[in-house]
């Protein structure tokens, strides 16, 4: 059919599977080589360090919240397998969401992710009104992931958020946390995420954007790029809507000229096709839905008019 | 201070709801067949009711008193604490509920209960029916897997479902009752809420009758205003 990609997932995962021979993370923005095949991973600077971070990352709102379900447990170690195996690093999560830090950690003790070496990069959150509680619920949070200490701390959904700040502040002075953070997950407290932004000694931000929703691109992301903050994106898909709304239509045959295989890639290598944006963390359940968005991490990231191709695309349909 | 403003409902049932359909699975086979014993025991609870007095007022009372337990401990502190971060402050509540009917209804003999003669009193028999018995058959209807279905005690819902529907059976006048209400009316804004977003409208049969009870409470009470000749 004319308005398939040329590049099947087949193809596309040998690719994968190939680049991720490769341990050295680009170290600027974009495509770090031209050689046609196989793709190199895509990764971002975290522009506070230069600290090299696959575009695709991992999160775990809802998929990771299992509880003591054995058999689930065991599925979701499943899924981190496949992130890691195609070159995932980041993995996201929050003390809200519920035993999805456990399951995490249990999945990481079984795969051998833990300790130094191991290609992690652990973000999760501080959730906690009163600030005293912080320091402890971080600390079960280390606990139950099982790292020595997390790469990034965020303060999620800017709860109690100056308390917090100073909290973390002190512990990345001590080296107990890498990077600090502070996130939202939809457009309603964007004014105050901002004003934090100008303001305050902050490594990363997070929020919500994806192609339907892209009030970001107005302030955010412009923001975000001129303060030099690392910019996690959640709700890629819109918790699953985008597919509802778009998949029953073909994926137009020149989504292969920036490699995309499904429509996952597709609304995915929008998002990280922003210049400001460092990574995406898209969350599933399943070991095919993880391979498939993973293979966004490789191949050719679309540019401005791309990225304008495929909004008018989306918008004809 | 709590902020409501930055959250959406689906923001605090942060689990899919095959996961939460497994862990019901899971926590009705734990005690399976134990569903039989307590639907007849809840049965022998609603037929108590037929007589008013204070011995079976007493029971009634001490029958809900355990269901309110039972939920809070079983469900809400062992299983669901897995899944959700505020788990435990349900279960207390659960365990505040089961208090207040022990000393409103054992220790104070204030709760007497009857199928009539008033019609709420018949509305009231028959929530508390749907609850102990055509509650999980709704379910099942709906497309529910039978490991799954509601049972009372076992399961948050069907408790409060009954407690409304002895609350409509309870004695006219006994103004200790609408101590009892308020638990059972923000349980059923929650379930409604985790109903919602697990997209298991049956279970939005629970605030309805919350709604229902509250309306027959309200003309019960409006209606019993002596009336100027």
């Amino acid at each position: 059919m004319s308005n398939q990609p040329i590049l099947n997932r087949r193809s596309l995962l040998a690719s994968m599977a190939a680049a991720f021979g490769a341990t050295a993370l680009p170290p600027s923005m974009g495509r770090v080589a031209a050689a046609p095949t196989p793709a190199p991973l895509l990764a971002r600077p975290v522009p506070k360090s230069g600290e090299s971070v696959p575009v695709i990352g991992m999160g775990s709102s809802r998929t990771f919240n299992v509880g003591n379900d054995q058999a689930a447990r065991s599925s979701r170690k499943d899924v981190l397998r496949a992130f890691f195996d195609a070159g995932g690093s980041l993995i996201d999560s929050s003390p809200m969401y519920g035993s999805s830090e456990a399951v995490i950690g249990h999945g990481l003790g079984r795969l051998g992710r833990l300790g130094p070496q191991k290609n992690l990069f652990s973000a999760t959150k501080v959730w906690t009104w009163r600030a005293s509680d912080g320091p402890s619920q971080m600390e079960e949070s280390r606990k139950l992931w099982g790292v020595d200490r997390f790469d990034l701390m965020q303060i999620h959904n800017l709860v109690s958020w100056e308390a917090h700040l100073d909290t973390l502040l002190a512990m990345k002075a001590e080296k107990k946390i890498r990077y600090i953070g502070i996130t939202t997950s939809h457009g309603r407290r964007h004014k105050e995420l901002m004003r934090i932004m100008r303001t305050r000694p902050i490594d990363f931000v997070q929020f919500s954007y994806n192609i339907l929703d892209r009030a970001a691109e107005r302030q955010l992301l412009p923001l975000a790029a001129d303060r030099g903050i690392a910019v996690i994106v959640n709700r890629p898909f819109r918790r699953g809507e985008l597919f509802d709304l778009f998949s029953r239509h073909p994926l137009p045959s020149w989504a292969a000229e920036i490699d995309c295989a499904n429509w996952a890639q597709f609304f995915l290598k929008f998002i990280v096709g922003h210049p400001a944006v460092t990574c995406a963390i898209p969350a599933t359940s399943r070991v095919d839905h993880m391979r498939e968005n993973m293979g966004a991490l490789y191949g050719r990231l679309p540019d401005a008019p791309m990225r304008a191709r495929m909004l008018q695309y989306l918008a004809g349909l | 201070m709590f902020d409501i403003y930055g959250y959406s409902i689906a923001d605090f049932f942060l689990y899919a709801p095959e996961t939460y359909l497994r862990l019901l699975a899971a926590y009705n086979s734990a005690y399976w067949p134990a569903q039989i014993v307590t639907l007849g025991l809840a049965m022998a609870l609603i037929a108590l009711a037929r007589t008013p007095g204070p011995a079976p007022g007493r029971a009634i009372s001490l029958g809900l008193a355990a269901s309110w337990a039972w939920a809070g401990h079983a469900f809400f502190m062992e299983r669901y604490a897995d899944l959700h971060f505020a788990a435990w402050i349900f279960g207390w509540g659960f365990f505040l509920e089961a208090a207040l009917l022990l000393w409103l209804g054992v220790v104070r003999t204030g709760l007497r209960f009857a199928w009539g003669p008033h019609w709420t009193n018949r509305l009231g028999l028959a929530l508390a029916v749907f609850a102990v018995a055509l509650l999980p058959l709704a379910e099942r209807l709906a497309g529910r897997a039978w490991s799954t279905l509601d049972t009372f005690p076992f399961m948050p819902d069907p408790v409060a479902v009954a407690t409304f529907g002895f609350a409509l059976m309870a004695r006219r006048g006994a103004i200790r009752l609408w101590l009892l209400l308020p638990i059972p009316l923000a349980w059923s804004v929650i379930g409604a809420a985790n109903a919602w977003t697990m997209g298991a409208y049956e279970n939005l049969v629970t605030p309805a009758a919350a709604v229902l009870t509250l309306a027959a409470l309200a003309g019960r009470a409006i209606a019993s205003i002596p009336r100027r000749t």
